[in-house]
């Protein structure tokens, strides 16, 4: 039988190009904020668990076990968790299974990556993720499959191109009310705007797609006992869930990922949740280009297929909705930033916060009880869910 | 608390020490570039696949159990999860499942001229059993490519001299759109 | 369960050649940062913990036993120790080196960790000698900054 687990403290650093900092030194000020805030020392953790993107990003390789002395590990049991940009929330999932079976009663969780270290470019290194037979020596580039997906997800549903555009207004906007939002990414952009940057892959323009981030995250994780012990006000993981697609993704038909369907339906069914968009209140999908967002609104079950770009128009997702979800209330990587890894595990910290009610401004107009974050990451493969509540 | 909303939130420092492309040049660093070269064994399945690209034939596998004709071709079927049967020979002519028109190169530098990329379903092959590819002759610039290209397309394979041909996905040049009789 | 066809001839197998063609240029880090600003000065610098009263060798800016921020940082003077050392016979690629090379991890008493470097080549140095770092007059902040360890007499 699992026993309840609770999320006791979080910390972030600062989202960066480039960071002075190496990726051992980042884990370290990720991790030690979140140990002060959970008011807790080094020594009262009992396991670490460390989510960190290809050991290509930061050029070393068995980069987790690189890593682990600057996430506290040293000496202690370690995991590392990997599955390209769903790692945040893996990270958690994996930290829940060792507390919830009962063979440790607190743990470390930390998100890290260094992505600037990778020349000419980072996305250069993405390119290994294609077969290295039929697909790479067409000379392929990352944003390949996110332009093909987007367009076939906008001809199935027939969504204009303009409704795609104020997911880029509305996560950029709401980044600017986070304290480590990585410079130049939050503005006050127009839906005119948006349309106007320049076509990178149609039809991916410029400021729909998410930018180059080093920085990393952390959050403690406890047992039912430790919680209450410290805190009259711990956050718990109802629900966990995650699933994995195959890696011939021309096979597949992109309009609708149905893996982040099967992870949800895994975390619902934990939670026990018959009705999400009821029960779930606040929701960070994850968000590398603006299509993403709806694409995984839909996933998740919070709108049926093809209507999530309407309901966006109605300010049925805004984050001061009164009868809708709120949807990204940080920013999420379009406004805060996209450290790969990372960034799965910031949004659970928003959700924590908003749990809390301790996001400042951008904390959620409605009434919250229970929140969703999700990551995405690999080949269009992997869906990784995680519910918290209070 | 670390994100409450009072005047402590002031007092709290996120760490981290940003560098913008200036400061980044003028700082020590260390270069490193490793010889990451590969010689990868295309296996069972693709090994035949290239041998047929070879004499211009595009190849599929079968299973019995669900009935899928697969592309890229496998030994084994990954839902049924047991061994693939027998070989189909595809037509080279198919669909345009989607399509996009990349500017940008593998290391973000800018194109002029873009590529068309694009996921094509072949006749002969399961629904939505698409390979990637790109597309050519069907413009250079954003506007015609738009007005030439459309998802659900007949597009068909433009192939090598038959003495060029190496045995690589790369013997296909790239798909054309097939003009429709009327 | 066997696949139902297999290649027969070593001829009829196939090769993809490829390769990944991305280079790395990392940032020292705060810590790494003062030790090469410190060899480009002629120093080995090391940074020192105060919460268990030790010097870490090469410098940090966390240390990783107490999990505490270091802000002090210092030079190193030595004695310095070969604590273990190693000949090298071939190169990253497997090709045997005109000579061979010694390389050492060089540490002092009263401080914890090491660095990596080579040994003055004119000398049969081993573990337990006392050795001091030669440095080049030209130093652009790199670890090549210091060209040796040699003999101290």
């Amino acid at each position: 039988m699992a026993q309840k687990v609770a999320v006791l403290g979080a910390g972030l650093t600062k989202f960066m190009r480039r960071a002075k900092e190496t990726g051992k030194e980042l884990s370290f000020e990720a991790a030690r904020k979140a140990l002060e805030e959970a008011n807790m020392d080094i020594s009262e953790i009992d396991c670490v668990v460390m989510a960190t993107a290809p050991d290509m990003f930061d050029g070393v390789h068995m980069k987790g076990d690189w890593l682990s002395d600057g996430a506290g590990a040293k000496r202690k049991p370690y995991m590392r968790s990997y599955v390209g940009g769903g790692s945040g929330v893996f990270a958690i999932i994996h930290g829940w299974y060792l507390v919830a079976s009962g063979l440790f009663d607190t743990c470390l969780v930390v998100a890290e990556e260094k992505m600037s270290s990778t020349m000419p470019h980072p996305q250069g290194a993405f390119n290994a993720i294609y077969d290295q037979f039929l697909e790479r020596p067409l000379g392929v580039n990352l944003l390949w499959i996110f332009s093909l997906e987007m367009m076939r997800y906008m001809h199935v549903h027939k969504i204009p191109l303009e409704t795609i555009a104020l997911v880029s207004v509305k996560n950029k906007k709401n980044g600017l009310d986070h304290p480590c939002t990585q410079k130049g990414i939050a503005g006050n952009y127009t839906v005119k705007d948006v349309l106007n940057s320049e076509v990178i892959a149609y039809p991916v323009h410029r400021l729909m797609v998410s930018p180059v981030t080093d920085a990393a995250a952390a959050i403690v994780i406890t047992s039912e006992h430790e919680a209450k012990r410290r805190t009259d006000k711990p956050i718990w993981i109802e629900g966990v869930g995650w699933c994995l697609d195959t890696s011939y993704w021309t096979n597949r038909d992109l309009y609708y990922p149905k893996y982040v369907e099967y992870a949800a339906r895994m975390a619902y069914e934990m939670a026990g949740i018959k009705d999400p968009r009821k029960e779930i209140h606040v929701v960070e999908p994850y968000d590398p280009f603006a299509y993403k967002e709806l694409h995984h609104l839909e996933g998740l079950l919070l709108a049926d297929k093809g209507e999530a770009p309407k309901l966006l128009e109605k300010g049925f997702w805004d984050r001061d909705t009164k009868d809708g979800i709120p949807s990204c209330p940080s920013g999420g990587l379009l406004g805060v930033g996209n450290p790969i890894a990372a960034a799965g595990l910031m949004k659970v910290i928003e959700i924590y916060l908003q749990l809390k009610g301790e996001a400042g401004k951008r904390q959620v107009r409605r009434e919250v009880k229970r929140g969703l974050a999700q990551a995405w990451g690999d080949l269009m493969q992997v869906g990784t869910v995680v519910i918290l509540s209070k | 608390m670390l994100f409450y909303p009072n005047k402590e939130v002031k007092k709290m420092k996120f760490e981290g020490t940003p560098l913008d492309s200036k400061q980044f040049a003028k700082e020590l660093k260390v270069e490193w570039k490793g010889k990451l070269e590969y010689e990868w064994d295309c296996g069972i399945a693709l090994s035949k696949f290239m041998e047929g690209l070879k004499e211009g034939k595009i190849l599929a596998r079968k299973c019995y159990a669900c009935g899928r004709v697969m592309i890229p071709p496998r030994m084994f079927c990954e839902l049924c999860f047991r061994p693939t049967d027998e070989w189909v020979e595809l037509k080279d002519e198919g669909e345009i499942l989607t399509f996009s028109v990349s500017f940008v190169n593998w290391d973000a530098s800018r194109r002029k001229k873009p590529e068309v990329p694009a996921v094509i379903k072949l006749e002969g092959a399961s629904e939505n059993m698409g390979i990637l590819h790109k597309l050519g002759e069907v413009g250079d610039t954003l506007e015609e490519v738009l007005k030439n290209v459309k998802i659900g397309m007949k597009v068909k394979a433009v192939w090598k001299k038959e003495k060029e041909r190496e045995g690589a996905i790369t013997d296909i040049l790239y798909f054309k759109p097939v003009k429709r009789k009327k | 369960m066997p696949f139902k066809e297999f290649i027969e001839k070593l001829s009829d197998t196939r090769v993809q050649k490829g390769d990944i063609p991305v280079w790395w240029v990392y940032t020292l880090g705060i810590g790494g940062d003062i030790f090469y600003k410190g060899l480009k000065q002629g120093k080995i610098k090391g940074a020192y913990c105060e919460c268990c009263d030790s010097i870490i060798l090469p410098p940090r800016m966390y240390c990783e036993d107490c999990f505490e921020k270091i802000e002090k940082f210092v030079d190193v003077k030595g004695p310095f120790v070969v604590l273990a050392v190693t000949d090298v016979y071939l190169d990253l690629d497997g090709n045997k080196l005109k000579e061979p090379q010694r390389v050492a991890l060089i540490g002092t008493p009263d401080s914890k960790g090491g660095i990596i470097h080579f040994l003055d080549p004119d000398y049969d140095i081993d573990v337990g000698d006392v050795v001091k770092p030669v440095f080049n007059k030209k130093r652009v902040g790199s670890l090549k900054d210091i060209k040796f360890f040699t003999l101290e007499k």
